[in-house]
């Protein structure tokens, strides 16, 4: 158990990457940049037809670097609080709090 | 964290590396599309004829001399044709094609009705390299993923340069191949960038979109495709009823009056509504080649013409777009390179090429680098080497096929499918490369071969077109032909080059095994 918790807060000295860092850096990082496209789609001021492709031109862009950014962040800790946190001010941004 | 981030971009490109190789080596053949599909077709073996020259009025008493009827069994209008230009670069084609009918084609110079090559090869690398060929969802999703990672492997790759601060020194082959993998692909980088942005939007843009159409509708759709485009679709005009026929002013007057009306223009499009009717209109659309960017495929300027009396009933210029038309011919301009001519055609190519040399060395990179027990070395090194030199063979054997198949056998009936000789004959290059790589083992003789194979085979290829088609190296010259020309010395160029290539491969960079 002490092993598991140390693993998960503490900073990774070797270059593996692990399971949690791929999985919340692939998956988690296109919900987020999904997320971001659409709150920037909300503010385009075209066509609807327009602002849907512009919207989607965008989201590999956003999807690598969010991705980046949750790979490599120092402890998996970071990793997995990034994604969820981002995430829920994301969510309000775009759904609202109903 | 360095070496996290060298591990991702490790693994990510590993696995899409080869995905990302098919699309780009049929992509470099794509560029030269409208030079090989004027070889591959003794049908389009003509003379170049300016736009002036063709007499559309005959040409057009084909069409209204044939009756067509669309999916839903309604007759189609005669007097509501669409004729795409003899534009080699923008259309890849030097006949007259009616586009609102199926495969219909025209020579420009006779006016008769011609049928093109039923099997088209650079129509095969264009299915190829979008992925097409496969024919499954699966593919073309997964060839989207491919574009995404390629912008995820270029910003990995800049921040890894930047960390790191490599010093450039070739030592060993090793170092050699880390050298080139990282200088090439930087000084293409904003082009690579660019391919895998808009590929991901062809290939992923309608699957990837429902939630957000549906979140910006409110609700009302799922399908983007569903949504009021005013972009990226090519309407036709609405038309009224026949009413009272007359004569049209000539095609010859009102093409002249649009060139005049739109100076910088060259038209590859022409649209007749109500031909030969009081209510006659024309429609010329064309692109601006001076205009570079903003000017491609989207932003088309147009002119729309009374056709009784010349009178300009509408006209648009590329400057007069909206900002999403230009913003995304701005970035389709470089994918597409429709509006290209000659020789920025080909330089773009031999970027193209520096791309692909330095994706190669990427993987021969990986190949040298990683431990030969392991099991993903055992899998990937028969299959890199066997899609690297079976896509060049293949190629290759396409080519020298072209002109050596008699026309009766281009196509055969197995078990009431219609298959290509041609593709089936890739495929079986394919395979049997494959094979090939898996029986020798020994990457050294393979590479050198397989180039001396494709080098003959690219002989065949200039030779079976030279003596087979009877438009030989002169007649194609003298007869001012000079794209099926170069295509021909180009093919000589490229079979001496692969000779010599595999003639002074050095045995030390082949390290692995």
């Amino acid at each position: 158990m002490n092993k598991t918790v140390e693993n998960f807060f503490y900073k990774d000295k070797n270059g593996d990457l692990g399971f949690i860092r791929l999985i919340f850096g692939i998956l988690g990082s296109l919900i987020l940049a999904y997320l971001t496209i659409m709150y920037i789609g909300q503010f385009l001021i075209f066509s609807m037809f327009e602002n849907i492709v512009i919207a989607i031109i965008l989201l590999p862009l956003f999807w690598s670097i969010y991705s980046l950014w949750i790979i490599l962040s120092i402890t998996k800790f970071y990793a997995v609080s990034k994604t969820i946190v981002s995430f829920v001010i994301l969510y309000i941004l775009v759904f609202g709090l109903k | 964290m360095k070496k996290k981030l060298f591990n991702i971009h490790k693994l990510i490109g590993v696995n899409m590396i080869l995905f990302f190789f098919l699309s780009l080596f049929f992509g470099i053949l794509t560029i030269f599309q409208p030079y090989v599909t004027l070889w591959e077709d003794s049908k389009k073996h003509i003379t170049h004829t300016n736009i002036e020259d063709i007499n559309i009025e005959q040409c057009l008493k084909q069409v209204s001399k044939r009756k067509y009827f669309n999916e839903n069994g309604k007759l189609l209008r005669n007097d509501i044709i669409g004729i795409d230009f003899p534009l080699v670069e923008f259309r890849s084609n030097n006949l007259i094609r009616i586009s609102n009918r199926a495969n219909f084609y025209l020579d420009p110079q006779s006016c008769e009705k011609i049928k093109p090559k039923p099997f088209s090869i650079s129509l095969l690398f264009n299915r190829i390299h979008t992925g097409a060929i496969f024919d499954s969802t699966v593919v073309k999703i997964i060839f989207g993923f491919m574009s995404v990672a390629i912008v995820f492997l270029s910003l990995s790759g800049i921040i890894l340069i930047i960390k790191n601060r490599y010093k450039n020194i070739a030592r060993n082959p090793k170092a050699y191949y880390a050298k080139y993998h990282r200088l090439l692909l930087l000084y293409t980088l904003p082009l690579v960038f660019m391919f895998g942005l808009t590929g991901a939007l062809f290939n992923l843009g309608v699957y990837s979109s429902p939630l957000i159409t549906h979140n910006l509708t409110g609700g009302k759709t799922l399908n983007v495709l569903k949504v009021d485009r005013n972009i990226l679709k090519d309407p036709f005009l609405e038309a009224p009823e026949q009413s009272k026929k007359v004569k049209n002013l000539p095609f010859k007057e009102l093409y002249n009056k649009a060139k005049d009306e739109l100076k910088n223009t060259k038209f590859y499009k022409v649209q007749l509504y109500n031909y030969q009717d009081i209510n006659a209109k024309v429609k010329f659309i064309g692109y601006e080649p001076h205009n570079y960017f903003i000017s491609s495929t989207i932003n088309e300027s147009y002119i729309i013409l009374d056709a009784n009396n010349g009178i300009v009933l509408d006209k648009k210029t590329a400057d007069e777009g909206t900002f999403t038309e230009k913003t995304f011919d701005t970035i389709f301009y470089l994918h597409y390179i429709k509006t290209f001519q000659d020789i920025p055609r080909v330089i773009f190519g031999i970027i193209a090429i520096t791309m692909l040399i330095g994706l190669i060395y990427a993987m021969a990179l990986w190949l040298s680098r990683t431990k030969e027990d392991k099991f993903s070395y055992k899998v990937l090194k028969p299959l890199s080497l066997s899609i690297i030199l079976g896509s060049l063979v293949s190629a290759s054997m396409m080519f020298a096929s072209n002109w050596m198949i008699d026309k009766d056998y281009n196509s055969f009936v197995l078990l009431n499918n219609l298959y290509f000789t041609q593709e089936v004959l890739f495929y079986l290059v394919y395979i049997f490369m494959f094979i090939y790589i898996f029986i020798t083992k020994e990457p050294y003789k393979i590479i050198k071969n397989s180039f001396y194979i494709s080098s003959l085979l690219l002989l065949v290829a200039i030779l079976s077109h030279n003596f087979m088609s009877g438009f030989s190296l002169f007649r194609t010259y003298k007869e001012e032909m000079y794209e099926i020309f170069f295509t021909d010395i180009l093919l000589f160029v490229l079979s001496i080059i692969f000779f010599y290539f595999a003639k002074k491969l050095p045995k030390k960079y082949i390290s692995f095994r």
